[in-house]
C-alpha cells in the first residue's frame, strides 16, 4: 500500500507567506497613480554627494568647457533625461561652452531635451556651433581615449554632418592644442558600470593631475554603491544618484523638473513594498515556528 | 493647445504598447506577446536605420578627399580603410561553422584594444587610489566622529579583503577566520544597503511611464 | 600548419600587438605611438560599423527558423508564425524606410520628423517600459526570496530595509534618523566593502589582461578546430 504524503495544514501564516504577487504589483501601480494625481510635494533631503556634484559645476568660472557624455537610452529616460536637462540649464546659466557627445541612441532622444532647454538657450543667446555643439562619436573606451587626446583626429563633422571648420567652438578647441586642455569638467551619464570605470581611467587617472579636470556622473541608484569608492577616493568629484540625485540637483539649482516629479512617486510605492515584505517574513517565521513545534511534539 | 490627429494616434500607440509590455509581468497573453515582438522589431530597426549613416561617415568619408584618417604608417589612409572593410565583412563569418575563424580577426582587435585601454588605468583607479583612500588617519585629534568612521572603514576593507582570500593556508587560523567572518557580515550589510538603494531605481523608471499614461495620454493633471 | 597560423596564431598576435600599442602609449606620450593609437582606434571604429547589422541578422535567423519549424510541424501554431512574420516585416520596413529617409534624404535619421515620430511613439515606450517592467520581477523576488532564514540574511534584510526607508522621502522628511543612518552606512561600510571588491577587481583586471595578451587565455577565440 502506498503511503500518502503528509499534507501540511494551510494556516493563516501560509497565506501571508504566499500572497499573490499580482496584488503587490497592482497596489504599487495604484499608489504611483494616486501620487501623480495628488502629489505629496515632500522636500527631498540633500545628500553630501549631490551637494558636491552641484559645487563641482557651480564653482567653475564662466567660459569653462563642459563635456557631456549622455550615454543613456530609452530604457533609463525617466532617470537620465531630468539629469541632462538640469545640468544643461546649470551650464547655460553659468555661461559654459557645452560639448555633448554620444552614440546614436541618445541623439534620437535629444529633441525632447532640446524642447525643454530652448527657453534657456534663447534667454542666454546661445548659438549652436559657437556656444554649444553635439558630436556623434560611436565606439567605446578606445575611441574616448583618442577623443580626449585630439577630437579632430576621430571625427571632423558634428552629428548633423556640419564640418568642424564651420563651427567656431571646435576651431577654438583645436587652437588650444590637445583636446584635454579644453576640458574643465566632464559629465558622464550612463546605465553601464563599465562606462564609469572607463571614464575614471581615461579622464581622471590620465588628466586630473595635468589639468585638474573634474569628473561627475549621473548613474542609476543601483550603480552608486559600486561607484562610491571612486567618489570617496577623489577619482570623481560627485555622483548624481539617479532620479533621486536629479531631484536634489533641481532643488539646489532652484529649477524643479522631472526629477522631483518621479521622486514624489517613490514614497507610497516603497512603503507598500516594505509592508508586503514584512507580512511575508512574519508568515515565514510563524510557519517555521509552528513546524518546529510540531516536530518537537 | 490643439493636438493633431497624428500626434493623438502616436499617443495611443505609445499607451497601448506601454500597457502591453507591462502586462508581461502579470500574464502571458496574445497582447503581451504582440507587444514583446513589437519591442524587439523596433529596437532592432534602429540599428538598421543607422547603418548607412555609419557606413558613410566612418568608411566612405574616410576615403573621400577631406575625410579624416590618421595613418598608422607612411603609406597613407586608403589602404587601411580597405583593410577595415575587409575585417568588418569577415566578421559575418560568425554565422558559418566552416568560416567562423574569419570572425576572430575582429574579435582579436576588439579584445586587444579593450585590454590595452583597461589595463593602463586600472592600476591607478582600482588599486593605488583605493589603497591611498583606505589608509586614513585613525585618530583625528579632537574629532571622535571622523576617527570612528576611519576605523570602521579600515576594519571593513581589511576584513572584506580577507574574506576573499582562498589560497593562503594561514587563513584557517582561528583569529584569521574570525576576521573573515566579520568581513562576511559587513559584506551582507553592504549588499543589503545596495539592494535597498536599487529598489528606487526601478520605481523611478516605472514612475516615468505612469506620468506619461496619466498626464500625457489621459490628460489627468495634478 | 599554415591554416593553423591563419586561424589561431595570427589573431592572437593581433591581440598582443594592439594591446601593447595602447598600453605603451600611456607611458610614452607625445611620440609616434600616439598617432598609432589614434589610427588604431579609428580603424576599430570603422570595423565596428559592420557590427550594427548583427542584431538584425540574428533576429532574422531565429525567427525564420521558427517559421520553418512551424511549417514542418504536424500541429502548426498559427499565432507563433504570424507573430514571427510580423516582427520581421516591421523590423525591415521601419529599418529600411528609416535608413532611406535618414541617410539619403537627410544626413542623419534623427533629423527626419516622421522617423522621430515613429521612434518616440513605438520604440521609446517599448524600451522604457521593458526596462521599467523589471520593477515587478524585483518586487516579486523581494517578497518571495528575501526571507530571514539565518543570521546573515537577517543582517542583509535589515540593512536593506534601513536603506529603503532612508531613500523614501515620506520617512526621510518625517524623521531624519533613517536618512542619516542610511547615509552613514553608505559612506562607511558600503564604500569600504565595495572598495575591497574593487581592489580585487583591479588585481583581476591586470592579471586577466596579462594572461590575454600573453595568449594564456584564448577563450574569446572560441573552440579550437581539429
Amino acid at each position: 500500500m502506498v503511503e500518502k504524503p503528509e499534507v501540511e495544514e494551510k494556516t493563516i501564516w501560509h497565506k501571508l507567506e504566499d500572497l499573490p504577487v499580482s496584488s503587490l504589483f497592482l497596489l504599487v501601480i495604484l499608489s504611483m497613480c494616486l501620487t501623480t494625481l495628488y502629489p505629496l510635494g515632500l522636500p527631498v533631503p540633500i545628500t553630501k554627494m549631490s551637494k558636491d556634484t552641484f559645487d563641482a559645476v557651480n564653482t567653475l568660472p564662466q567660459g569653462s568647457y563642459i563635456w557631456i557624455y549622455n550615454g543613456y537610452g530609452s530604457g533609463t529616460l525617466a532617470v537620465h533625461e531630468p539629469g541632462l536637462i538640469v545640468i544643461l540649464r546649470h551650464a547655460i546659466q553659468k555661461g559654459f561652452k557645452i560639448i555633448l557627445f554620444s552614440d546614436s541612441g541618445p541623439i534620437m532622444l535629444f529633441p525632447r531635451v532640446l524642447d525643454a532647454i530652448k527657453p534657456d538657450l534663447e534667454r542666454a543667446k546661445y548659438v549652436y556651433g559657437k556656444d554649444w555643439v553635439y558630436l556623434y562619436i560611436p565606439g567605446g573606451e578606445p575611441v574616448w581615449a583618442t577623443v580626449f587626446l585630439d577630437v579632430w583626429s576621430v571625427v571632423m563633422v558634428e552629428k548633423d554632418g556640419i564640418p568642424f571648420e564651420k563651427l567656431p567652438l571646435m576651431v577654438e578647441i583645436k587652437e588650444r592644442g590637445s583636446t584635454y586642455k579644453s576640458m574643465h569638467i566632464v559629465y558622464c551619464q550612463t546605465a553601464g558600470s563599465d562606462v564609469v570605470d572607463a571614464f575614471v581611467r581615461q579622464v581622471n587617472v590620465r588628466y586630473q593631475a595635468v589639468t585638474g579636470v573634474r569628473l561627475i556622473f549621473q548613474i542609476l541608484e543601483l550603480m552608486v554603491p559600486p561607484a562610491r569608492p571612486y567618489y570617496e577616493a577623489g577619482n570623481t568629484q560627485g555622483i548624481m544618484n539617479g532620479g533621486l540625485g536629479a531631484g536634489e540637483y533641481e532643488t539646489l539649482l532652484g529649477r524643479p523638473g522631472g526629477g522631483l516629479k518621479v521622486t514624489d512617486l517613490l514614497s507610497l510605492a516603497q512603503l507598500i513594498t516594505i509592508a508586503y515584505w514584512a507580512v511575508g517574513n512574519v508568515g515565514f517565521m510563524m510557519r517555521r515556528r509552528i513546524t518546529e513545534q510540531k516536530r518537537r511534539d | 493647445m490643439k493636438i493633431s490627429f497624428v500626434d493623438t494616434l502616436g499617443l495611443w500607440i505609445a499607451a497601448i504598447l506601454t500597457i502591453g509590455i507591462t502586462s508581461i509581468a502579470f500574464k502571458e497573453t496574445l497582447f503581451s506577446r504582440w507587444s514583446e515582438r513589437s519591442y524587439l522589431a523596433t529596437a532592432t530597426a534602429v540599428s538598421i536605420a543607422w547603418f548607412p549613416t555609419n557606413l558613410d561617415r566612418y568608411i566612405l568619408k574616410r576615403i573621400s578627399p577631406g575625410g579624416v584618417w590618421t595613418p598608422i604608417g607612411p603609406t597613407g589612409g586608403y589602404i587601411f580603410v580597405v583593410f577595415a572593410v575587409l575585417v568588418g565583412l569577415m566578421a559575418y563569418g560568425r554565422y558559418s561553422r566552416k568560416y567562423f575563424w574569419l570572425y576572430r580577426y575582429m574579435l582579436s582587435l576588439g579584445v586587444g584594444t579593450g585590454v590595452g585601454v583597461a589595463m593602463r588605468g586600472a592600476i591607478g583607479a582600482n588599486f593605488i587610489d583605493q589603497i591611498k583612500a583606505t589608509f586614513l588617519n585613525l585618530l583625528v585629534p579632537g574629532d571622535v566622529y571622523t576617527s570612528f568612521n576611519n576605523i570602521v572603514m579600515w576594519v571593513t576593507v581589511l576584513s572584506c579583503l580577507s574574506y576573499f582570500i582562498f589560497t593562503i593556508k594561514t587563513i584557517e587560523h582561528p583569529t584569521a577566520r574570525m576576521v573573515s567572518l566579520l568581513g562576511r557580515y559587513l559584506l551582507m550589510i553592504a549588499f543589503g544597503v545596495s539592494f535597498g538603494i536599487a529598489n528606487p531605481t526601478r520605481i523611478n523608471q516605472y514612475a516615468g511611464r505612469i506620468v506619461f499614461l496619466l498626464q500625457e495620454w489621459l490628460k489627468l493633471q495634478a | 600548419m599554415a591554416m593553423r597560423i591563419i586561424r589561431r596564431q595570427l589573431p592572437i598576435a593581433i591581440t598582443f600587438l594592439t594591446g601593447m600599442i595602447f598600453l605603451s602609449e600611456w607611458f610614452v606620450t607625445g611620440t609616434v605611438l600616439t598617432s598609432f593609437t589614434t589610427g588604431l582606434s579609428n580603424f576599430v571604429q570603422s570595423v565596428h560599423v559592420f557590427v550594427f547589422a548583427f542584431a538584425a541578422i540574428n533576429l532574422t535567423i531565429v525567427h525564420v527558423g521558427r517559421i520553418r519549424r512551424q511549417l514542418r510541424a504536424e500541429r502548426r501554431d498559427l499565432t507563433e508564425m504570424l507573430l514571427s512574420g510580423y516582427l520581421l516585416v516591421l523590423m525591415y520596413l521601419v529599418g529600411l524606410v528609416g535608413a532611406y529617409y535618414g541617410h539619403v534624404r537627410m544626413k542623419i535619421p534623427s533629423a527626419v520628423p516622421e522617423y522621430l515620430w515613429w521612434f518616440n511613439n513605438w520604440e521609446l515606450p517599448c524600451e522604457a517600459t521593458a526596462y521599467a517592467g523589471t520593477l515587478f520581477f524585483v518586487l516579486a523576488a523581494m517578497y518571495r526570496v528575501f526571507k530571514i532564514r539565518s543570521r546573515e540574511t537577517a543582517v542583509l534584510v535589515i540593512s536593506g530595509i534601513i536603506a529603503m526607508l532612508g531613500t523614501t522621502p515620506l520617512i526621510a522628511s518625517s524623521w531624519q534618523g533613517f536618512f542619516q543612518l542610511g547615509e552613514w552606512l553608505d559612506r562607511t561600510i558600503v564604500t569600504a566593502a565595495n572598495r575591497a571588491i574593487m581592489i580585487g577587481i583591479g588585481i583581476g583586471t591586470i592579471l586577466m589582461g596579462i594572461r590575454t595578451l600573453l595568449a594564456m587565455e584564448t577563450g574569446y577565440l572560441g573552440a579550437k578546430e581539429e
